[in-house]
């Protein structure tokens, strides 16, 4: 036998049979969020659409639902120019409304959070939270805020910005429930429950995939179908899967429905992947690159980037596109993008420590 | 995340996680520390699951972050010192092998290897047990490839001194 076999044999020997642990799943999630945080979204105020089904509530009073709690030691930020939130997860950097503090002090803040004009909200715990402009943050879900108390909320919450609510999933009594949580104004907010249609596995592999105008679109892992919520029925796109749905227009991938299914003229575009996003008017999927291309077939906007290498997109909070540029594993420098005139603004830059740039709430 | 893509991940780690597992074992021969690295890597990789999905080699990305997490705790750790090995015939863990005419001198390289600084036998378990290139080895370590290439020789002249050694005490006793 060769010394090079012999090598090869003796790793193979004390190696090969030993057997890993079963791969703790829920840790890997825990940690892997404790990576990543906030998101984008949102930023003017519509028409208020009213949905029918489900039932509503409504409370009132300057902290209807939740108590002053949640991360500490988090300084009040600047939210005017949009969250602005990247972060290194090596050295547990985040900065996020012109401020930087360590991660850990937002250890739930993840991808399936959104920024809206009142706050970030995010799932803790099966809660939901907002954390607002001045660092603090106060439960949207309490006992006693729904008939029956809540549910276990899961999932992504999404903002739609014209009807000034957020959407997301939860869990209560062995049914599934879209919840909607209206800001009618500063001293009130409304919920309303919908109970979504599913059977026992496919009631584990559902998500708010988009919400816009008060369309609420729910997407099936199971299968490549969306239910949309906020007609007078449950409309189901059967073969189509939601990435995003931003003025009318809907983003997604399979087969595009034919006609006008939500009977509305809503646009239908593919997309390039299922972490496409759209810019706020709809007209542009960013999908990593500063070319954002068109969703009607015109053409690719291009952002002034002041520098090379790979790259890779968000939208901000305020409509922006966030734009990180790395290359060879030196600094990752850091973007703000206006959208449509494509001038971008340097916003900082990272040592890039852990290899790709991470915008908060991201997964490009 | 989005389901479909939880799912994917969820399916990675199923997929994966035992061949992470041991290529981890092998750089740093303890189970806990294995355990940690993977367990960690997996983390980061869920952090950024779209981009890492999106590769042309997941499992190769991955397996980047799990060395890379071995090498940097033993950064942390600022010690070249073996972690204490369990005896290979008294690990529960692991299965009978069927090299018992060869098991002395397999003993006596995985000894060896145990000796190596953990970047040169990083460098040996990626070449002889991942079987990757040099230009795969040092994409993996982030080092070029010329790097690889002296690090490799060295960790072999090393390990025939070390097994020159054994034999010569063994002659000796």
């Amino acid at each position: 036998m060769s010394f090079d076999d012999t090598i090869t044999r003796s790793i193979e020997d004390h190696v090969d049979g030993v057997v890993a642990p079963p791969a703790d799943l829920a840790a890997i999630r825990r940690s892997g969020r404790r990576h990543r945080a906030v998101t984008t979204a949102a930023a003017s105020i519509g028409v208020l659409a009213v949905l029918t089904g489900g039932f509503a509530l409504a409370t009132s009073g300057s902290d209807p639902t939740g108590t002053q709690v949640g991360p500490s030691e988090l300084p009040a930020m600047d939210f005017d120019h949009g969250l602005r939130a990247y972060y290194d997860d090596i050295n547990g950097e985040l900065h996020m409304g012109g401020q930087v503090f360590a991660l850990s002090n937002v250890p739930n803040l993840d991808t399936s959070s959104w920024a809206t004009p009142h706050g970030v909200a995010y799932v803790d715990d099966g809660d939901v939270r907002l954390l607002t402009e001045d660092g603090k943050s106060r439960l949207l879900t309490s006992e006693g805020g729904a008939p029956g108390g809540n549910g276990d909320a899961f999932g992504a919450v999404v903002f739609d910005a014209a009807t000034e609510r957020l959407a997301w999933l939860t869990r209560r009594e062995g049914e599934v429930f879209l919840v909607e949580h209206e800001f009618v104004d500063a001293a009130s907010e409304t919920q309303v429950w919908t109970e979504v249609p599913c059977e026992g596995r496919e009631c584990e592999m559902l998500t708010v995939a988009g919400f816009d105008q008060g369309m609420a679109f729910v997407g099936r892992l199971d299968r490549d179908e969306t239910l949309v919520f906020g007609g007078d029925d449950v409309v189901t796109l059967e073969g189509f899967r939601v990435a995003d749905a931003r003025n009318g227009v809907v983003l997604g991938m399979g087969a595009l429905p034919a006609g006008d299914p939500l009977g509305k003229g809503w646009r239908f575009a593919e997309a390039q992947g299922p972490e496409s996003l759209l810019t706020f008017d709809g007209a542009h999927e960013l999908y990593w690159s500063s070319t954002l291309r068109s969703t009607a077939g015109g053409a690719p906007l291009r952002l002034d980037v002041p520098a090379k290498g790979a790259e890779f997109v968000n939208l901000d909070s305020d409509g922006s596109v966030l734009v990180a540029v790395t290359s060879g594993g030196g600094p990752q420098r850091y973007f703000d993008c206006e959208v449509p005139s494509g001038e971008c603004t340097p916003i900082g830059t990272l040592k890039g420590t852990s290899g790709d740039p991470i915008f908060l709430g991201n997964d490009m | 995340m989005r389901p479909d893509l939880e799912a994917e991940f969820e399916n990675f780690v199923a997929a994966t996680s035992q061949r992470l597992f041991r290529a981890a074992y092998a750089i740093t021969r303890d189970h806990h520390l294995a355990e940690d690295a993977v367990q960690s890597a997996l983390g980061k990789a869920y952090a950024r699951w779209a981009r890492v999905n999106r590769s042309d080699q997941p499992e190769a990305y991955v397996r980047r972050m799990v060395v890379n997490e071995v090498l940097s705790w033993r950064r942390r750790k600022s010690s070249t010192e073996l972690p204490t090995e369990i005896p290979l015939e008294d690990d529960p863990r692991r299965a009978p092998t069927s090299h018992d005419t060869t098991l002395a001198d397999s003993d006596a390289m995985w000894q060896a290897l145990g000796q190596l600084a953990p970047r040169q036998r990083a460098v040996v378990v990626l070449r002889y047990y991942e079987h990757l290139s040099e230009a795969e080895i040092a994409e993996t370590l982030g080092v070029r490839p010329g790097t690889v290439k002296s690090q490799s020789a060295a960790a072999l002249a090393r390990l025939r001194l070390l097994l020159s050694e054994t034999t010569t005490e063994g002659e000796r006793v």
